[in-house]
């Protein structure tokens, strides 16, 4: 059901089992899983079903180390969240994305494997209306052979599900979840052991007031707007909620996609099987194999091959690919060939440093407005670089083609960060390595749990919105296994 | 029959001739050379001028030589010369594939306009286009 802010009686106190704290795709994926349980479910929403420059202008703070406009541009206020202009690409972490790795910096592993994930990354692909992953095929395959250290990463395309509009009326319609739009969750309170967080307290859009009690809450706002709100609640515990080791906030990662980078020119007999595999009949990027990345020392990175369908190649990428392809004719490969330009996607290491934190400055629901300083680590791009090189001494290697760089150095490449925002709330059994323990739960209250990009130890370099739906699902198990 | 060996006058002019073979036959090292010329190249069906920007960008780089024996010798380099000895033109095409192949996989890499190639196949992009301006 949805409850209008405006109907609701100044300072008026809710009682309910779940309180879930944002609704974008994790939000509403845990809200849904609870439809027609015997269980009261608040849902709330700082935005309205339509996009408002008020409630957007909430996201407004200070950055460094990104655009401008990064902290408006790369969220939405609203009823669906940021899958109100998601892309909708999709593909699993891949496994060696849940491992620490010793030559990644303040590196952890995920408290489980992929594996635990499987199941509900075929869940979540119902949800955003794909074929599922792991029941129909493997999501990733040789790009070629097994000799060659190269894979075909498998992508689906969600239509993009908009979550605010797939997915409203089921939730209008249920009668046990109740739908607060136009509400801001401004603090948590906590019990007076502070081991409970006991009391929301929200202002609505109009500066009304209420509060909403729970059993437990799920804090589903955000990567950035999940350690606003924990640092934000800061009450009882001065440092913020579940900050008990420093690190709400830190390790602010994303992913750096690049165009511009490069091209490659392909040629010999397994052009075909290349081409296939990575365009029929979906789309893949080329990945390097874990056992390369663990041995040369590499971050997770995807490369995709691109050419536009209405210009020409240039030519002097045309005239090397001819070239290319009468040479690798004159060594007996046969006269296949074709060429593309590179755009690739990068996994960042988490930097402690790379941070949300708090301006003195409050917007009008007297929360304290954000920080993002944007840091990179010396690695990011030495391994986009690296891995750039073993694209072209594997293809060389293999006769299957020649690899351009773009770029002087590795210093030279640029890392801008994407729309994805993931690390602030890591996760980790140990209190001191984590602010989430394995369940999502906030280490020390026993009641507070946060979704979303923001407990992601890593990031692997896939997009994260499937991976976030999938937690949802694996945390709402949780809860209901609670009740 | 005593063990000798009798020579005829058949078997002298056949030594004769190996002799003057022999003789005629030029170093290893030029033979190795002679390996790689025009008809090494005479299935690659490639107007030379299309390779020569990039082969001047090869030359300019200063890391490949730039004369036909430094060049040949760069292409065949490492290789046993009894292995080379007697191979056919199609054997020796594959074994520059190969060679080319393990560049890539030591890292022995020359950087051209942006593209990474082996160091034998900059050698041999060098050498086409030298022989073929003859």
């Amino acid at each position: 059901m949805l409850i209008e802010h405006n109907s609701i009686e100044p300072d008026s106190e809710f009682e309910v089992d779940l309180c879930i704290i944002g609704a974008g795709a994790c939000g509403i994926t845990i809200a849904r899983t609870f439809d027609n349980l015997n269980l009261k479910v608040a849902l709330l929403e700082s935005g309205g079903f339509e996009y408002s420059e008020k409630n957007h202008a909430l996201y407004s703070g200070e950055a460094s180390g990104v655009s401008d406009d990064y902290l408006t541009r790369t969220r939405q206020r609203m009823f669906g969240g940021t899958t109100n202009h998601w892309g909708g690409l999709c593909r699993p972490f891949d496994e060696i994305d849940f491992e620490k790795r010793a030559w990644v910096p303040n590196s952890v592993a995920w408290p489980f494997t992929r594996s635990t994930l499987e199941p509900y990354y075929d869940k979540a692909a119902d949800i955003v209306q794909l074929k599922r992953f792991f029941a129909d095929g493997p999501a990733s395959r040789d790009l070629v052979d097994a000799q060659c250290q190269l894979s075909a990463l498998l992508f689906r395309f969600s239509p993009p599900t908009r979550f605010g509009t797939e997915y409203r009326k089921e939730l209008i319609d249920s009668q046990n979840i109740s739908v607060f739009l136009e509400s801001n969750a401004t603090e948590l309170s906590l019990n007076e052991h502070r081991s409970a967080a006991r009391v929301l307290n929200v202002m609505a859009s109009d500066g009304g007031t209420f509060r909403i009690k729970a059993q437990n809450f799920v804090l589903a706002t955000g990567g950035l707007e999940n350690p606003r709100f924990l640092l934000n609640s800061n009450a009882e515990i001065s440092a913020g909620l579940g900050n008990h080791s420093d690190l709400v906030g830190r390790y602010f990662m994303s992913h750096a996609p690049s165009g511009g980078l490069g091209a490659v020119a392909l040629a010999g007999p397994e052009t075909k099987t290349i081409t296939d595999r990575l365009f029929n009949p979906r789309f893949s990027y080329i990945g390097i194999k874990a056992e390369t990345q663990r041995k040369l020392g590499l971050l997770n990175h995807g490369i995709a091959l691109w050419r536009s369908r209405t210009e020409e190649l240039p030519e002097d990428l045309k005239r090397f690919a001819k070239i290319n392809e009468r040479f690798s004719s004159f060594y007996g490969a046969g006269e296949t060939s074709d060429a593309f330009h590179v755009v690739s996607v990068a996994e960042q290491s988490p930097n402690r440093d790379s941070r949300v934190s708090l301006l003195a400055e409050k917007d009008y629901t007297g929360m304290r407005k954000l920080r993002l300083d944007f840091k990179t680590n010396t690695i990011d791009r030495q391994s986009v670089a690296q891995s750039f090189e073993f694209l072209a001494a594997e293809l060389g290697r293999l006769g299957h083609g020649r690899v351009r760089f773009d770029f002087e150095s590795a210093e030279a490449l640029p890392f801008d960060p994407d729309d994805h925002h993931m690390g602030t709330t890591r996760m980790h059994e140990d209190p001191k390595l984590g602010v989430v323990n394995e369940h999502c739960r906030v280490h020390g209250i026993r009641n507070l749990y946060v979704t979303g990009g923001s407990v992601f130890p890593s990031g692997g370099f896939a997009n994260p919105t499937i991976t976030m739906i999938a937690m949802a699902l694996r945390l709402a198990d949780h809860l209901k296994s609670l009740s | 029959m005593n063990g000798s060996v009798r020579l005829t006058r058949r078997h002298l002019l056949r030594l004769g001739t190996s002799f003057a073979v022999v003789a005629a036959l030029p170093t290893f090292a030029e033979q190795k050379i002679e390996l790689l010329d025009a008809g090494f190249f005479r299935t690659l069906e490639l107007d030379p001028t299309e390779i020569e920007p990039l082969v001047k960008k090869i030359r300019g780089s200063g890391l490949i030589p730039s004369d036909e024996a430094s060049l040949k010798v760069g292409i065949l380099g490492g290789e046993p010369d009894a292995r080379i000895k007697g191979m056919s033109r199609r054997a020796l095409v594959e074994f520059v594939r190969q060679k080319i192949a393990r560049d890539f996989r030591d890292g022995r890499i020359v950087i051209v306009d942006g593209w990474r190639l082996s160091q034998t196949e900059a050698h041999v992009w060098v050498l086409f286009s030298l022989i073929s301006s003859r």
